[in-house]
């Protein structure tokens, strides 16, 4: 492996995971959507509550982890969550009426009552056909405070104080007319995840933003209009390639069902996460600790050191698997990976696996026709030649750039015949 | 309709000389050709690099644009063995392929055919084989690229649905003949409306007679051609 094919195959995972994401146009389209609504939802009148909504994006889209959902195979279109917290003391209502309530307002804009979806487990969903053809849904989540009481436990279980006074109660619909409360903290979630990232993004801000800008200038009009959230860590970019290399993956699979959940591979990837400035040792850090672990399928198998330091996955003496909320202790992720046989963590270990071939291992291949064939089975064929283009020039095409001979990528060739 | 022509194809030179610089326009024998060298930087999906010149001759005939140009090579570098038709021009592909490529567009037929072509030899020289491979040649190689178009392996299918386009009629609501049990209009009827754009209906049947030919003679098993073979 030359250092030459390491960084151009760094370019073409950067590039992928850009594929891969939502474009900054697309992001701006999101925000002007969720935006209007989040104005007609708080300009409306609900029982006893006085002062402010708090209205706020909550998974993916919150932390820049956005991937376009694929749906039997093909593209879809993107999900957006959008927490809605009603200052209301949670005694004071019921998880009936307040889910109740965010639907009457949705209806009383005619507009919005066309979008409307039929009514979710915790959300009222909107369904926004865009003129490109990418569309989004947009998840509306009612929500109130946590209670006292519930936050003083979480302090308690060592979570901050000022992450665990953003925990919400949001309403689940057992069935039809009856509710009942889950506790949720995406606030505070959003905020662990940034504090982790938060030293590679101050260091790639700038960079990013300029190039952004240079990219984008019919959308912003000066740097400082580029969002935050369109700045990428290798990080996240890691976590976009592993979510859509797991979707792609199981695709068809009979374990399609026990596939690792996002929530998991987020949380597993940024706790593993050891500040690397670059897509590839970022992803070989992030598998090859998770694979140490597949040891964990051995009962009684125990971690010391480094590994056990760093909570990722834990069993417990009796074969339960635990993968804890970062914010939020009592709730554990991997809560049914015990089940017919340990079947999602089977799952998860060989997805782990695939990702080591596919992504890591690759490289040994020291061959750019191989790498790029992989990736293309993997991620597609148009995904990956638009992640590759340009990418694995060779010395001699750059002397020709210079000396103003055309080049042309050749896509689609006609094959030579004669009569 | 001289003058449209010249005129045409003037404009089009000129779009076609600012990429390609080192091309001329001249008049030889009563005859339009653009002619010179072609220096070229071309990669396969990104991928395998190769820089190349070539010295070439474009024919452009009388009635272009409704017929493309045709394409020889100066140096004799590529040998009349490899894809060249009786008349020593290159064969860029199928007749149909080079239409649906040239779309009436000088810039076209050089970047979308004849610089793929000189890249597919330069590999072949570098490399001992071909990089996308190849037809083979005369009417088995038509089936060939039909049922490459079509995306069937049958070559029946690709008599039923030539004969749709040979005979023009096109009835949406009765079903494809490639026996995926859904109407044309729902499975290959929007492929062969487009296709209507490149090809008249004679030129289909005389496309149908050739597949037929191979198809009856039981000649349209792949016969691997010289090229495709390791050296």
């Amino acid at each position: 492996m030359t250092v030459e094919l390491r960084q151009n195959y760094n370019k073409v995972l950067e590039n992928l995971a850009a594929e891969l994401d939502i474009s900054p146009s697309k992001y701006q389209q999101a925000v002007q959507r969720y935006t209007s609504v989040g104005n007609w939802i708080a300009d409306g009148e609900y029982d006893g509550v006085q002062g402010e909504l708090h209205i706020y994006t909550q998974g993916s889209f919150r932390l820049g982890t956005v991937v376009r959902p694929l749906k039997e195979g093909a593209e879809s279109d993107y999900d957006i969550d959008l927490v809605c917290e009603l200052p209301l003391k949670k005694s004071s209502t019921t998880p009936a009426s307040l889910k109740k309530s965010i639907g009457e307002r949705i209806k009383e804009n005619a507009m919005y009552q066309k979008m409307l979806d039929k009514e979710k487990k915790r959300c009222w969903t909107l369904n926004y056909a865009e003129q490109d053809g990418i569309g989004f849904h947009l998840d509306i989540l009612p929500s109130v405070p946590e209670s006292v009481d519930l936050i003083a436990d979480l302090i308690g279980h060592g979570i901050p104080g000022d992450i665990a006074k953003k925990s919400i109660s949001i309403t689940n619909r057992e069935r039809e007319n009856v509710y009942s409360w889950s506790s949720s903290n995406p606030n505070g979630y959003a905020e662990w995840f940034e504090t982790i990232k938060r030293p590679v993004f101050e260091k790639m801000k700038i960079v990013q933003k300029q190039y952004i800008f240079e990219n984008n200038k019919a959308i912003f009009n000066q740097i400082d209009e580029v969002p935050d959230q369109l700045v990428k860590t290798p990080l996240q970019r890691a976590i976009q390639i592993l979510k859509r290399h797991r979707d792609v993956r199981f695709a068809g699979h009979e374990w399609e069902e026990d596939k690792p959940i996002s929530m998991i591979i987020t949380t597993l990837s940024a706790r593993a996460y050891q500040h690397e400035m670059d897509l590839y040792s970022t992803i070989k850090n992030i598998v090859e600790k998770l694979s140490t672990l597949e040891q964990l399928l051995n009962p009684g198998i125990k971690f010391s050191g480094d590994i056990s330091m760093l909570q990722l996955i834990n069993r417990n003496k009796d074969g339960y698997w635990i993968i804890p909320n970062p914010v939020n202790p009592a709730e554990n992720f991997a809560d049914r990976w015990h089940e017919n046989g340990n079947r999602k963590a089977k799952a998860f270990f060989q997805w782990i696996t695939w990702v080591k071939e596919d992504l890591v291992d690759i490289l040994q291949l020291s061959d750019v026709g191989k790498i790029t064939k992989t990736l293309e089975q993997r991620f597609g064929d148009r995904i990956v030649s638009k992640a590759t283009q340009g990418v694995w020039l060779s010395m001699s095409e750059i002397a020709a750039a210079n000396a103003g001979i055309p080049h042309i990528d050749i896509d689609n060739p006609s094959k030579p015949w004669s009569y | 309709m001289e003058y449209n022509l010249s005129d045409n194809i003037e404009v089009q030179s000129l779009e076609l000389f600012k990429v390609h610089k080192s091309l001329q326009l001249i008049e030889e024998d009563g005859s339009i050709c653009i002619k010179g060298s072609l220096p070229f930087s071309a990669t396969l999906y990104g991928t395998c690099p190769i820089v190349d010149c070539y010295n070439i001759k474009i024919h452009i005939p009388t009635d272009y644009p409704n017929k493309p140009p045709t394409t020889t090579e100066c140096d004799g570098r590529i040998p009349r063995t490899f894809h060249t038709n009786p008349d020593g021009t290159l064969c860029l592909g199928s007749p149909l392929e080079v239409r649906m490529k040239f779309k009436g567009s000088l810039l076209n037929y050089v970047q979308k055919l004849i610089i793929p072509f000189l890249y597919s030899f330069s590999f072949y020289e570098k490399y001992g084989k071909l990089p996308y491979g190849e037809l083979s040649h005369g009417s088995l190689g038509i089936v060939e690229s039909y049922k490459e178009l079509f995306g069937v392996s049958d070559s029946k299918i690709v008599l039923g649905l030539l004969n749709i386009l040979a005979r023009g009629k096109y009835r949406g609501h009765h079903d494809c003949p490639c026996g995926s049990k859904k109407r044309l209009r729902n499975c290959h009827g929007s492929q062969l409306l487009d296709l209507m754009n490149y090809q008249s209906k004679d030129e289909f049947m005389f496309d149908l007679n050739q597949c037929f030919s191979v198809i009856r003679k039981g000649r349209d098993r792949s016969v691997s051609n010289q090229y495709s073979r390791k050296s």
